[in-house]
């Protein structure tokens, strides 16, 4: 999978987890999105980590600045099974 | 300032807590027990929360809405939860982070209700542990609630 295709895989997760619609884009962050606090954080990383098949290391996630770089780390990770 | 220390609440040491450490927590495993809803349980909650509807009071009440007798609260169910994730599965070092339950039926005084876990993920990163839950009513033999719950797992630093 390339960057665009896990961003529209994420998409459909973010609809999930997320009561307000969210319409993601490389650049979109944490910030621009008010419901993305802590909690939710978790719900949506376990998410990804079941839909992707892969896990996280200790403190990666929260290094990334947006959601272009977090679908690049997703790709890094299934690259690496 | 004094009104302070009038609320403080002294901690409570807990001995009876079991302690499952993240690392021993394994995907698949599964745990159960049984609670009672015991008029004292019922008794508590009225106390503590106030919520007298007369579905979950009047016993008339309830059977005019088409029930057998009042309605015991659905979240006596979550404190079961809280009481199992906290003192039998993982145990003292948990926290509660998220719990989706959806109420299947109702539940009447004196109830046994049996609570099963299966843990479906564990998130390393963040050392949280994802179970799904099916709370069985075996005294009317059918299923109270099921949902989902997200427990974070600490050890001594």
């Amino acid at each position: 999978m390339n960057q665009s295709e896990v961003i529209a895989k994420l998409q459909g997760i973010f609809d999930t987890v997320f009561l307000e619609p969210v319409q993601l884009a490389p650049t979109t962050s944490a910030g621009d999105v008010p419901e993305w606090d802590s909690l939710t954080h978790i719900s949506l990383m376990l998410a990804v980590e079941k839909s992707f098949g892969i896990r996280f290391r200790v403190g990666e996630v929260e290094q990334t600045k947006n959601v272009g770089e977090f679908a690049d780390l997703i790709v890094k990770r299934q690259n690496e099974r | 300032m004094t009104l302070a220390l009038f609320w403080r609440i002294e901690p409570r040491v807990t001995k009876s807590a079991q302690a499952n450490r993240y690392e021993d927590i394994c995907e698949g495993r599964t745990d159960s027990t049984d609670y009672c809803i015991q008029p004292g349980v019922y008794e508590h909650f009225l106390a503590a929360f106030g919520d007298e509807s007369p579905i979950h009071v009047d016993d008339h009440f309830a059977r005019s809405r088409g029930f057998d007798r009042r309605v015991m609260h659905g979240a006596i169910l979550n404190g079961f939860i809280s009481h199992f994730v906290g003192m039998v599965f993982p145990g003292r070092d948990s926290l509660l982070l998220a719990v989706d339950l959806r109420y299947a039926k109702p539940c009447y005084l004196g109830d046994v209700i049996h609570l099963e876990t299966v843990v479906t993920q564990k998130m390393d990163s963040r050392r949280v542990v994802a179970f799904d839950i099916t709370m069985t009513n075996t005294t009317q033999n059918h299923m109270a609630a099921r949902g989902r719950i997200q427990v974070m797992v600490k050890s001594q630093s």
